[in-house]
């Protein structure tokens, strides 16, 4: 039996929004004069009750409308935000595309960059050095990459950040719509590389609201739709269900 | 080695405080911040010492020329106790404010929290550290005697960057809550600047209020540098001890802060 990468419990997640009561003496007393302190909890429920498996070499689309609660799935499973309940268990390193470029510095060169980008997407030193000629290629920046970024063009940077992210070796891809970024023959070379990643063995999660890229490149689908899991099965079917429910 | 280092922290502390897991984030971090620092600046490093020099020079003519302040030494003694005060107050201010400044990426990125307020004082502490000479060479021109006890300066710098980074990075969870404390803070390290030992020691201070200075979290630190760097008399375990006290406090505070507040703290932000 194959042991899910990724295993998620009964998950729920609920935010907290009393803790966003008035955080200054001012608004204190404004709110105090109209008599609308509260101090009651605010709790307001994103996912609930979510449960399935991905496995090695999944390539799943998650979908759902705005709100649906796709974009805290994504949170959890990459464990920037921790479960209210239930449990999310992952085995193996997993590379966010939640942000490409996160914390790109305009004043550091591009291979700087890639140094720095890598290293809090979580890699370490050798993994990095490792990568390091393949990203420069992929990214097709040339000389360019000991310039600093600020004179880079907003394609140049989407080429980097893609670059890097899907270039270091990490066993499980989240992708978050960013390749809905970039011009359009950087976007087929972005699904071209995911694909080729796919089929080197890893595994992929695409968040989207995009039915045609699950339809066409996915091999499982999930729909979440109101905080629940309303499908778990083949993309066709989840797609005409999710295209249902649109209308 | 390192995997015992390692596990004394997590036991210590109940997380990895000093991002020993993380030493190539951190070293990317420091490295970019320095570089940002001192890019396209001309005079670049020499800006990190000059300040300094020039608020001794000032506190100098304030103190000995105008007051007549009887210590021998003065300007280094200023200087020893200006520098790393600095550090200190300029650490404690940037890392209360490093957890919110980096919103963008804590909520993108599954990215260790106490990573900013430590990255803060690890960059600070490297120019403070590259401006150590400049004490050390001061000295020697006012006549300072070079002795072995100038090996525990080392000891009381290290304990003030555990200190600075202990109630910096509690601070920027606290932050993160309460936007008062920037300027809360502001004002409590003007008063804390002056009761703490750095225009005078204990000499100056009437006995009976010696034990004052052991109750400042930073006093014993700067008497211990004056002491070890100016060769100033007295003894030097009590700072020694009260310092060790302090730190540990300090990190104990941390670990309280850090192993309540932190989960969830994302989602707040």
């Amino acid at each position: 039996m194959i042991e899910p990468v990724i295993s998620v419990d009964h998950l729920v997640k609920e935010f907290n929004f009393s803790a966003e009561r008035p955080t200054s003496l001012k608004s204190f007393l404004t709110n105090f004069s109209k008599g609308t302190v509260r101090y009651k909890s605010d709790v307001f429920r994103v996912l609930d009750d979510v449960s399935f498996a991905i496995y090695p070499g999944d390539f799943i689309g998650i979908m759902g409308r705005n709100g649906a609660g796709k974009s805290t799935l994504l949170k959890l499973i990459s464990g920037i935000y921790t479960p209210t309940g239930g449990s999310i268990r992952t085995r193996g390193v997993i590379a966010p595309l939640i942000e490409l470029g996160a914390g790109f510095h305009p004043e550091l060169t591009g291979l700087e960059n890639i140094f720095l980008n890598a290293s809090i997407l979580g890699f370490g030193r050798e993994a990095t050095e490792q990568a390091l000629s393949s990203i420069i290629e992929f990214s097709e920046l040339g000389d360019h990459i000991h310039r600093m970024i600020k004179n880079y063009s907003s394609g140049m940077l989407v080429r980097l950040g893609f670059s890097i992210a899907t270039h270091l070796d990490a066993p499980i891809l989240l992708v978050d719509e960013v390749l809905a970024v970039g011009d359009l023959s950087f976007q087929r070379k972005c699904i071209t590389k995911i694909k080729e990643l796919h089929r080197a063995g890893r595994t992929i999660i695409l968040i989207t609201h995009d039915s045609n890229s699950v339809r066409e490149h996915c091999n499982r689908c999930i729909v979440l739709e109101n905080k629940k899991k309303i499908f778990d099965g083949l993309p066709k079917e989840g797609v005409s269900l999710y295209e249902s429910r649109q209308s | 080695m390192f995997s015992f280092t390692n596990r004394l922290t997590l036991i210590a502390l109940g997380f990895d405080a000093f991002c020993l897991n993380k030493k190539f984030l951190v070293f990317n971090l420091v490295n970019r911040n320095l570089k940002i620092k001192y890019r396209r600046s001309f005079f670049g490093y020499f800006w990190t010492i000059l300040a300094p020099v020039m608020i001794s020079m000032i506190y100098y003519f304030v103190f000995k020329v105008v007051m007549n302040v009887n210590r021998p030494h003065y300007l280094p003694f200023i200087l020893a106790g200006v520098l790393p005060w600095s550090f200190f107050s300029q650490s404690i201010s940037e890392a209360t404010e490093s957890i919110v400044a980096n919103q963008a990426l804590i909520s993108k990125i599954p990215i260790p929290i106490h990573v900013f307020p430590y990255v803060v004082s690890i960059t600070n502490f490297s120019t403070l550290f590259f401006s150590l000479p400049v004490i050390f060479i001061l000295g020697m021109v006012s006549g300072v005697q070079p002795s072995p006890n100038m090996l525990w300066a080392f000891y009381f710098f290290g304990c003030l960057l555990l200190l600075s980074y202990s109630v910096g990075a509690i601070l920027a969870v606290f932050y993160v809550y309460l936007r008062d404390l920037r300027h809360a803070i502001g004002l409590a390290l003007q008063v804390w600047l002056y009761a703490t030992p750095i225009f005078y020691d204990s000499s100056m201070i009437p006995p009976k209020y010696h034990w004052i200075l052991f109750l400042n979290p930073v006093g014993s630190i700067f008497e211990g540098i004056h002491m070890s760097m100016l060769g100033s008399e007295g003894a030097l375990i009590p700072h020694v001890l009260a310092s060790l006290a302090w730190v540990t406090i300090g990190l104990l505070s941390l670990r309280v802060t850090y192993t309540r507040l932190r989960s969830g703290l994302v989602e707040v932000l």
